[in-house]
């Protein structure tokens, strides 16, 4: 059905078929027994290389809300570098 | 982001260290024999200390794999937990609908109403029971959408524990 799915699109669209996916879009494609698995440890790895924070220690939540806030703070010292961080999340 | 400050980048830090520690975490696709919906819904209560509004969210399994979430500050801000949580499961039953609906469109065999899991009994009561609380308008709405679908059958609330 899915070769024929293919077929099917390669007579209205130029295509390639690369096979089965591995890594699209930052997202670690494996196949196992049951199915498939989607991570991006890569990704996740490549961020912590861009903040120089390889070595840091993990952390169980994300976030506490209890401490974001907008109160009146001293502005970051390197703003581009915290967009691209953030922008890369 | 147009004028991020210090706190700002030691929550991006602390983020940061949470990816850290869940580099092997990711979503299993399982060729699984269940086509029913199950969502799960939680919230906080008045968690902002900037302006009171609580953060809620919720996941939605298509069988066993995560197929749709949302989790993020409310619009308005909630006078009990109960009304949170209210909110929250509203929020929901909304995602969950358009999904069913769009998995009948798909002619996927959806046999059962989906389900969606809960954690405060009084919200659960609130759906199955049309005793009228005191609440304000907003709660109101909310408080009917969700009864009217649990009403019809067309979703189940479930009490989990969390």
């Amino acid at each position: 059905m899915l070769h024929r799915l293919i077929q099917l699109l390669s007579f209205e669209f130029k295509l390639r078929d690369l096979g089965a996916v591995h890594y699209f879009l930052g997202i670690e494609v494996q196949s196992t027994g049951m199915g498939l698995m989607l991570h991006q440890h890569k990704y996740i790895l490549d961020i912590l290389t861009r903040a120089g924070m390889t070595s840091c220690k993990p952390v169980d939540t994300p976030v506490s809300p209890l401490k974001i806030t907008i109160l009146p703070d001293t502005s970051f010292s390197d703003p581009t570098r915290f967009r691209q961080i953030v922008g890369a999340l | 982001m147009h004028a991020p400050t210090d706190s700002h980048w030691v929550t991006v830090k602390h983020i940061l260290r949470y990816l850290k520690g869940t580099t092997s975490y990711g979503f299993h696709i399982t060729r699984g024999s269940s086509f029913a919906l199950h969502g799960f819904t939680n919230a906080d209560w008045v968690g902002s200390i900037d302006d009171r509004k609580s953060t809620a969210g919720y996941l939605v399994f298509f069988g066993q794999t995560p197929i749709s979430w949302k989790f993020g500050k409310q619009r308005i801000i909630a006078r009990s937990s109960t009304e949170a949580e209210y909110i929250a499961l509203a929020d929901d039953t909304a995602k969950v609908i358009w999904l069913q609906y769009f998995l009948i469109d798909l002619q996927v065999p959806s046999i059962s109403a989906p389900t969606i899991w809960y954690d405060n009994l009084g919200a659960t009561y609130l759906s199955a029971n049309p005793i009228f609380h005191d609440c304000t308008k907003h709660v109101e709405v909310d408080y009917h959408f969700v009864y009217d679908w649990a009403a019809k059958k067309e979703i189940q609330i479930c009490f989990i524990p969390s």
